[in-house]
């Protein structure tokens, strides 16, 4: 990742992207090929790697572990939900400037645009009736970040899952934050967890047991309405998706669109120091919208298509050969 | 001393002599800002400025602001003190306030400070903390003071003192039901005396600060931001409301006779009485 | 909490009491009343209350207050550059640093800078910079620091953040295009879900919590922002016409994003005035 760039390499980048072709050949609003795979280590609930042709490498892991639920004093909110926990990390391998400390900034800002869009809930105070702490009342709505909690919930106000996210960054190639997010949706879709059953030990106590089945697992729900995120890149006048790193160099500003299947939009961040005219915005946000709804249409169709090549190979008695990390 | 050749103007001579030039003031018995030497600058107490403390006041002292919040929340008590609460007093001088502070943990000042005014607090008593006991051995209030420094323009120990004690005096916490282990608070409609409480101040101390000269002996009351960093010490008296000495903290390496001693004594009585005057009218 | 030697410690841990409603009490919703505050439409604003040099030893300071929510900021700078290894810049840095003062949240804040202070602090700095012309002093850096002292609606307060800050900045005479403008905005559903009624534990289907269309609340407070399903703050630089930052999160339909940037870029306009107000009054304390 190089941190400064010449005056006559931005200019040809600048020129060549008002003419609408990149320094790889691209047109402006040309996504690089997604190389993406679950289910990549076993230790994990779910895995994915994801790739983006040219550098960027992300790993997401998705751990889900029990945990007391975190109700908040003043309203009572949250004793029937579960919690996503995110955590993003650059390896300092994936570029010189993550070493020491260099990397903190961008690990803090990934990880809390990472919060912020997936586990913002909307409210639950559906009813006027917040008087009544046991929360009897159906969720809403899922949240942006379109996981159900509520399911992850095992005994209300007392244990529920939590799904430790946590993206590490293994190269840098430009547009990190669509790749982390697409490891993430992935991930998640990856991710089995273990059924529980809750016994009423009578006196308002209750008891868990988790089932210790293989097979017999859940997987996350609302898990098709997570989104991803689409970066625009503002240079000159013109905006491009899925900047290379000398592309990220000249961007004045980066616009990052969170998009779900329905295309909804469920976040939106300006990064770096420039400003964008508000028309020029909110075309930049349609765009985001239409491109991040054929992506994600793109990549269920590839995860589909891994899991069911992968019940085939089950079914027919073939062990089930994962790519693996060195993997090209 | 020789005519210097050329001359300055008055702005140039206090940055390049600023002792010289606050000499020259203080001989004629006057300060840079036009106070005498034992005037204290105006100063102004509001009383419960942050909704979402428990209590709350803003002091003013001159170009000194300080914003002081209370927050109430419950911990378990100390095993030796089972019946006892917490009284957390501190003073944070953020970067924001002026360029002597830098961001990061608390600046020695700071923690000088907050150690001192924890001190006089605890050592004269102001609050029992049997008050703040909900059920013995189980749960006691923490009572979080958090005195902030918006403006920072000298003296912030009489500042922070007095935004402490009108927070303290501007505090309201709900009467807490203690029940398995939990406590509950009612929320909802204005607090009134029927569903919360006051805390009951003992004593309430009060302080005067006075900058030290040792070269010409002269003693500056209220010192500002750089009276303080040209005098040799400070000098901070500590006066409850009858008058009885709470405590006396010096700063610095300069000395201090008797007589001046006496002097900053009897001064401060003078002003702390002023200032629960301005406390008291809102 | 590990233990803090710099500071006066308290126990190891506490918590703030669970609050217990009456039976008979009954907090604002947005499907009986029009606003938390009765006398705002939707689209009104808190009066601002913006005031200059409030720090004197800073270069420039601003006081912003829209009724509880209150800021302050100083600003220190130009200065050189302190750290050390950070080479040479030929353009000046803006590092902006906001804390949440610990009494300034219903729920107390820590005392050292949590990540999501060092968030805010980054996208504020991202939002300012397009304004200020840091080409004008290179090797340096100019500081900027916010202290929330009170805290009434999440949104509301980044965008005073960024309001108080530019007028910061202007009051220290730092050299800029423009001034930022922030202001913010929520969705809130303005009619109960008829799903919610529903005393089964089934989740609603999807198709019927998407037809409701919320309403857009402009500068909405903590009340109101408990019921929102989404909200956006926008910073803008009036005079230029460009956005400089733009902050969403939560579910919404293009249709009222849209929306609410335009509403955000109008209420952006009415700050700039009040801004502008108060850095002539300032010039006018100068003069006199």
């Amino acid at each position: 990742m190089p941190s400064l760039i010449s005056p006559s390499e931005r200019d040809y980048i600048l020129k060549g992207i008002e003419c609408n072709i990149r320094a790889d050949g691209r047109q402006r609003p040309d996504y690089r090929e997604v190389i993406l795979e679950t289910g990549v280590i076993s230790q994990t609930s779910g895995s994915a790697r994801v790739r983006l042709a040219g550098g960027t490498d992300v790993l997401v892991s998705v751990k889900a572990d029990i945990g007391p639920v975190l109700v908040d004093p003043e309203t009572g909110e949250g004793a029937d939900k579960g919690q996503i926990i995110c955590n993003v990390e650059c390896a300092p391998s994936a570029s010189q400037q993550f070493e020491g400390r260099g990397a903190d900034e961008l690990n803090n800002e990934l990880t809390q645009m990472m919060t912020r869009f997936l586990s913002h809930n909307t409210t639950t105070l559906s009813t006027p009736s917040s008087t009544t702490p046991s929360s009897t009342g159906a969720p809403n709505n899922n949240g942006a970040g379109g996981i159900n909690l509520s399911k992850l919930c095992i005994i209300p106000g007392e244990q529920c899952w939590i799904l430790y996210v946590d993206a590490l960054v293994l190269d840098y190639g430009g547009n990190l934050v669509d790749a982390v997010f697409m490891g993430t949706r992935a991930a998640i879709f990856d991710t089995r967890i273990p059924k529980t059953e809750v016994q009423d030990l009578g006196d308002g106590n209750f008891d868990f047991e988790v089932l210790d089945d293989a097979e017999d697992t859940e997987v996350v729900e609302g898990r098709e309405d997570m989104p991803i995120c689409i970066t625009l890149n503002k240079i000159g006048a013109r905006h491009i998706v899925d900047a290379s790193p000398l592309e990220e160099l000249c961007t004045e500003a980066k616009l990052v669109v969170a998009v779900n299947r329905s295309g909804e939009l469920c976040g939106l961040q300006k990064g770096q120091d420039g400003g964008i005219e508000p028309s020029l915005l909110l075309e930049m946000i349609q765009f985001g919208k239409t491109l991040g709804q054929t992506l994600i249409k793109q990549l269920d169709a590839k995860i589909k298509a891994e899991a069911e090549a992968d019940t085939i190979k089950r079914q027919n008695g073939q062990p089930v050969v994962k790519l693996g990390f060195f993997a090209q | 001393m020789a005519t210097p050749a050329f001359s300055f103007t008055p702005s140039t001579f206090q940055k390049l002599h600023p002792a010289e030039f606050f000499r020259r003031f203080t001989t004629e018995g006057v300060r840079p800002d036009g106070r005498l030497l034992d005037a204290f600058r105006p100063t102004t107490v509001h009383h419960g400025v942050i909704s979402t403390a428990n209590g709350s006041a803003m002091v003013r002292i001159g170009g000194t602001t300080v914003v002081c919040g209370v927050k109430a929340e419950v911990a378990e008590p100390k095993l030796d003190a089972p019946d006892q609460g917490y009284l957390v007093p501190n003073v944070e001088l953020s970067p924001m306030c002026s360029s002597k502070f830098r961001p990061g943990p608390p600046s020695e000042q700071a923690q000088a400070v907050s150690e001192a005014i924890n001190r006089v607090l605890k050592e004269s008593k102001v609050l029992d903390l049997k008050d703040l006991c909900i059920e013995e051995g189980k749960a006691v209030w923490v009572l979080y003071v958090d005195a902030v420094c918006v403006a920072y323009d000298g003296n912030i120990f009489d500042a922070a003192l007095a935004a402490i004690m009108a927070a303290l005096k501007n505090v309201r916490i709900r009467k807490p039901t203690y029940q398995e282990g939990t406590i509950k608070v009612s929320g909802g409609s204005t607090a009134t005396d029927e569903n919360s409480f006051r805390l009951n101040l003992a004593r309430a101390p009060l302080s005067a600060t006075f900058a030290i000269f040792d070269t010409t002996l002269t003693i500056l009351a209220d010192p500002n931001v750089t009276e303080e960093t040209i005098s040799d010490g400070q000098i901070s008296i500590t006066l409850d409301e009858t008058g009885l000495l709470c405590g006396v903290t010096k700063i610095g390496a300069a000395s201090c006779s008797q007589s001046v001693m006496k002097d900053c004594v009897q001064s401060a009585k003078k002003r702390t009485l002023q200032l629960r005057g301005i406390m008291n009218q809102q | 909490m590990a233990t803090d030697r710099k500071r006066v410690a308290g126990p190891e841990s506490s918590v703030a009491p669970l609050v217990e409603y009456p039976i008979d009490h009954q907090p604002w919703t947005p499907f009986t009343e029009k606003r938390h505050d009765s006398h705002r439409q939707p689209e009104d604003l808190r009066p601002i209350y913006l005031k200059t040099g409030l720090i004197s030893e800073a270069n420039g300071s601003a006081y912003i207050e829209l009724e509880k929510t209150k800021l302050t900021c100083g600003v220190y700078g130009p200065r050189p550059v302190k750290r050390a290894g950070q080479g040479f810049s030929d353009r000046g840095t803006l590092n902006c640093e906001i804390k949440f003062a610990t009494f300034s949240c219903v729920k107390r804040r820590g005392t050292m800078r949590d990540a999501q202070e060092k968030e805010l602090s980054q996208i504020l700095s991202q939002g300012l910079t397009p304004a200020v012309r840091l080409e004008l002093f290179p090797k340096s850096n100019v500081d900027i620091y916010i202290t929330v002292l009170e805290s009434d609606g999440w949104g509301s307060c980044i965008a005073a953040a960024f309001t108080v800050a530019s007028v910061a900045l202007a009051h220290a005479g730092i050299e800029m295009l423009d001034l930022v403008a922030g202001c913010s905005a929520s969705y809130i559903p303005t009619s109960i879900p008829s799903t919610s009624s529903s005393t089964t534990s089934e989740a609603p289907s999807e198709g019927a919590t998407g037809s409701i269309t919320p309403q857009i609340f402009m500068d909405a407070d903590l009340e109101e922002e408990k019921f929102q399903q989404g909200s956006i703050v926008l910073a803008y630089m009036p005079s230029l016409n460009q956005t400089t930052h733009v902050l969403q999160s939560g579910k919404a339909e293009g249709a009222i994003i849209s929306q609410s940037v335009e509403h955000c870029v109008e209420a952006c306009n009415k700050i700039f005035a009040v801004m502008n107000h108060a850095l002539l009054e300032s010039i006018d304390q100068k003069t006199v």
